[in-house]
C-alpha cells in the first residue's frame, strides 16, 4: 500500500528525511517511531503529497505521490497532530463540511456522518459545538474527519498527544477495530508502549533515517539485546555463582551489579529451571529473582544513544 | 466536484460566521449603531424643534440670476436665508462663520450675473462651519438651489421645456461652481463641490458605515484564515480541496458571500432612516458592493499572507481597516478633507466605493457616470487578486 524509496527532504540546511526507505502492506498498522523532530511529520506530509520530496520516490496506492497527487489524496486520509477542528461548529457539522469537500451529498453524506459519529462514540454530541468538548472527544473526531471519505489509508500523526491514559485507551481501540475493517494505518508517535502494543511492525527512525525496521521481536533480534536475569542472593555466595553462571552456555556475562547477581543472557525464561537446580545443589536459597526482557525503550536507547523523550 | 468543493468551503465560512455571536454583532449591530449615530450627528436629525440656522447672502451682482438664486434657496424649512444690506465681500462672509456669529454665508461675486449672461462659468462662495450642526444643511440647501437654477436657465434656452441632453450636460459640466470653505477646526482649504445635493446625515454614513463595516469584518477575519493556518484545519482543507487553487477560490468567495448578505441587510435597513436613497440605479449600487466586496476579501487573503501569528493579524488587519476607511471618506465627507486628502481617497478602494455612492444619492448617476470609479474598483481588485494568488502558496505551505 506504500512504498518508499531513498526519500529526502530538506529545509535550508536541516535534512528533515534522509534516505528513507520502507514498505506496508494492506492491513497492516505500521509505526514510525522516533523523538519530536526525527522527521516523521514530514515523512507523512511526503505521502500525503503536502509537501514535495527533494529526492527519492514514493508510492501510496500504486500511485506515486510526486506524478499523480489527486489520486494519492482520494485513497489516504490524514489526521494531524494538532486537533484540526472547526471549535464552533458541531461535530456533524465538522464531518459533513469535510464530506461536502470530497464529493459526498445528501443521504450517502448523511448516512457516513451518522455512521463515523456512532464509532467515536459521538451520536449523543453529534449537534453541540466541539469547543464544549473533552479532550479525548476531540481527538476522537479529529480521527473521524480523515476517515470521512473512506479512505483505504489512515495517517495518523501523533494522535494521541496530550490526552489522559484512559482517553488514549479508547482511541488505541478505536484505531485497532477500524484496521480490523480492513484499514491500512500509518502511525506515527513517540509513545514507545503505544507503538509495541499497536503496531504490526515499527520503523525507528532518528534524524530523518531509519534506524531499525521490523516487528518487536525482529527489532530485538536485529539489535542483539539480551534478557537480564537479576538474582537476590546471600553476600558470600554472589561470586561463585557469578562463577559459575559464566560458564554455562547461552550466558553472554555474569557480574555483580547493586548486591545481585546479574546474568545476561539469550533466553531468561529457559535459563531458570537450571539456575534453580544449581543453587539447590550448592545448598543456597533463592530470596528473589526477576527476568527482565529487553523493551523498545532499551532498544531505542541502543540505537540512537538516546532517551526516546529527550 | 469544483463547483462542489467551492461550495462547501463557502458553506463553511457562512456556518462559522452564523455560529458565532461575536461575528454577528460585528456584522449588523455594531454598523447599526454607529451609522443612526453618526448619522444623527452629521445630520443634525436629533435636535428636535428649535429656530432654523441662518444663512447670510452677500449679494454682490444684484442682477436677475442672483436674485434667482435667492429666491430659489428660500422656502427652504432647514434654513433661513437673510441677505445682507450690504454687497459685502468673501471676506466679510468668511468673518462672520469664523467669529462664530453665522453657522454658513454666501457671497455672490459683483461678476455673477454678468459671467453666466457671457457664457462664463460663474462663480459663488460659501463659508460654513462643519462643527456646527446644520452647517452640512446649508451647503446642501445652496446645492440644490444652484441646480434648480440652472436647470430653469437651461429649460428657458431649450424653449421647449425640459431638453435631457442638455440638462445631463449640465450635471456633468455645470456653469456655476461653487467654492467651499470649511472653516472652524477643521481648518479652511477651499475645496471645489461636485454639488452634490445630499439633504440627510444619514445619507453618508448610510452607505459609508456599511463600506467600513463590510472592509473592517473582512479584515478582522485574517485572524481566522491565520489561525487556521496554525491549527492546520487550512492543510486538512487543502488535502480535501483537491487543488491549492479551488481552495484559495473558496477562501475568496466565502467572505465576499457574507459581505454582500452583510451589505443586504444594511444597505436594506438604511432605508428606513430619514432622507435614504441610493438613486435610480439598482445596477450601480449592486455592482458597487459586489465590486468592493471583492476587493475586501482579496486584501484580506493578501494580508493573511503576510501574518504568522494571530496577534499580527489582529493588528495588521485592524490598522489596515481604519487607515482605509478614514482617508478613503467613510468617517466623515471627503468634501471637509483638503484637496490632497481627496486625491489620495481616490487610490483606495474605499474612496472609490464611497464616491459612487455620493454620486449616487447626490447626483443620481447610475452605471455610465460612475463607469471611472467602478473600473477604478475593478482594476484594484485584479491587482489584489494576483498578489494573492502570487503569495497563497506561502499561507498554505
Amino acid at each position: 500500500m506504500i512504498r518508499v524509496r531513498n526519500l529526502v527532504k530538506s529545509f535550508g540546511d536541516v535534512r528533515a528525511v534522509d534516505d528513507l526507505s520502507f514498505a506496508v502492506g494492506p492491513g497492516e498498522i505500521f509505526g514510525l517511531l522516533g523523538p519530536n523532530g526525527a522527521g516523521k511529520t514530514t515523512t507523512i506530509s511526503v505521502l500525503a503529497t503536502l509537501l514535495p520530496a527533494d529526492a527519492g520516490a514514493a508510492e501510496v496506492c500504486g500511485h506515486d505521490v510526486a506524478a499523480d497527487p489527486g489520486a494519492v489524496r482520494r485513497r489516504i486520509g490524514v489526521v494531524p497532530q494538532e486537533l484540526a477542528l472547526y471549535e464552533e461548529l458541531s461535530a456533524e457539522q465538522n464531518l459533513a463540511t469535510f464530506g461536502r469537500l470530497y464529493g459526498l451529498e445528501g443521504a450517502r453524506l448523511k448516512a457516513r456522518c451518522a455512521e463515523l459519529l456512532e464509532l467515536a462514540d459521538l451520536t449523543e454530541h453529534a449537534r453541540r459545538p466541539v469547543k464544549g468538548f473533552s479532550g479525548g472527544m476531540k481527538r476522537r473526531l479529529n480521527i473521524m474527519l480523515g476517515l470521512v471519505h473512506a479512505p483505504d489509508i489512515l495517517f495518523l500523526d501523533e494522535p494521541t498527544v496530550g490526552i489522559d491514559a484512559q482517553a488514549r485507551t479508547r482511541i488505541l481501540d478505536l484505531i485497532r477495530g477500524m484496521n480490523a475493517r480492513g484499514l491500512t494505518v500509518l502511525y506515527t508517535t513517540h509513545y514507545l508502549e503505544e507503538a509495541e502494543h499497536l503496531c504490526d511492525r515499527i520503523g525507528v527512525i532518528d534524524h530523518g533515517r531509519l534506524a531499525a525496521l521490523g516487528d518487536k521481536e525482529e527489532l530485538i533480534q536485529q539489535i542483539g539485546e539480551h534478557d537480564v536475569v537479576r538474582v537476590q542472593l546471600p553476600p558470600a555466595a554472589v561470586a561463585p555463582a557469578a562463577a559459575a553462571a559464566a560458564a554455562w552456555p547461552d550466558v553472554s556475562s555474569a557480574d555483580l551489579r547493586r548486591g545481585k547477581l546479574e546474568i545476561h543472557c539469550r533466553d531468561g525464561a529457559a535459563l531458570l529451571p537450571r539456575l534453580q537446580a544449581e543453587l539447590a545443589a550448592a545448598g543456597l536459597g533463592l530470596d528473589q529473582l526477576e527476568v527482565i526482557r529487553p523493551n523498545l525503550e532499551s532498544l531505542y536507547l541502543k540505537i540512537t544513544g538516546r532517551a526516546l523523550r529527550e | 466536484m469544483n463547483a462542489g468543493v467551492i461550495r462547501a468551503l463557502v458553506g463553511l465560512h457562512v456556518r462559522q460566521v452564523a455560529a458565532d455571536r461575536a461575528s454577528l454583532f460585528w456584522l449588523f449591530g455594531m454598523p447599526l449603531m454607529f451609522t443612526v449615530l453618526m448619522g444623527m450627528m452629521f445630520g443634525d436629525m436629533n435636535a428636535g424643534p428649535r429656530e432654523a440656522p441662518e444663512l447670510t447672502v452677500f449679494d454682490g451682482s444684484r442682477g436677475p440670476a442672483a436674485r434667482g438664486l435667492i429666491e430659489a434657496l428660500g422656502g427652504h424649512e432647514a434654513f433661513r436665508v437673510v441677505v445682507a444690506d450690504s454687497a459685502g465681500s468673501w471676506e466679510t462672509a468668511r468673518a462672520l462663520v469664523d467669529a462664530g456669529s453665522r453657522t454658513a454665508a454666501l457671497h455672490i461675486p459683483a461678476a455673477f450675473d454678468a459671467d453666466l449672461a457671457a457664457g462664463r462659468t460663474a462663480a459663488l462662495s460659501l463659508a460654513y462651519d462643519p462643527d456646527r450642526a446644520s452647517a452640512q444643511t446649508a451647503r446642501t440647501v445652496l446645492e440644490e438651489a444652484v441646480l434648480r437654477l440652472e436647470f430653469l436657465a437651461a429649460g428657458r434656452r431649450a424653449a421647449a421645456g425640459f431638453d435631457e441632453a442638455r440638462f445631463d450636460a449640465l450635471w456633468r459640466d455645470p456653469r456655476i461652481t461653487l467654492e467651499v470653505r470649511t472653516l472652524g477646526r477643521l481648518g479652511g482649504e477651499p475645496q471645489p463641490s461636485a454639488l452634490a445635493g445630499f439633504s440627510s446625515g444619514f445619507q453618508h454614513t448610510g452607505p459609508s458605515y456599511t463600506l467600513m463595516f463590510v472592509l473592517m469584518f473582512m479584515l478582522m477575519s485574517v485572524r481566522d484564515i491565520v489561525t487556521e493556518r496554525r491549527n492546520g484545519t487550512l492543510r486538512r482543507l487543502r488535502l480535501a480541496a483537491a487543488s491549492p487553487w479551488l481552495l484559495a477560490v473558496g477562501l475568496f468567495l466565502g467572505p465576499v458571500v457574507v459581505g454582500l448578505a452583510q451589505a443586504a441587510v444594511l444597505l436594506g435597513l438604511n432605508l428606513l432612516l430619514p432622507g435614504m436613497d441610493y438613486g435610480d440605479s439598482p445596477g450601480a449600487l449592486v455592482l458597487t458592493m459586489v465590486l468592493f466586496t471583492a476587493v475586501s476579501s482579496a486584501l484580506a487573503l493578501c494580508v493573511a499572507t503576510f501574518c504568522r501569528t494571530p496577534g499580527q493579524a489582529d493588528g495588521l488587519g485592524m490598522t489596515a481597516s481604519m487607515l482605509l476607511a478614514a482617508l478613503g471618506g467613510l468617517w466623515w465627507p471627503l468634501e471637509v478633507v483638503p484637496g490632497f486628502m481627496q486625491k489620495i481617497a481616490l487610490a483606495l478602494p474605499t474612496g472609490q466605493a464611497v464616491t459612487v455612492f455620493h454620486n449616487m444619492i447626490g447626483r443620481g448617476w447610475g452605471l455610465a457616470g460612475n463607469a471611472g470609479h467602478l473600473a477604478a474598483l475593478a482594476a484594484m481588485l485584479a491587482a489584489l487578486l494576483a498578489l494573492a494568488a502570487a503569495r497563497f502558496r506561502r499561507l498554505v505551505d
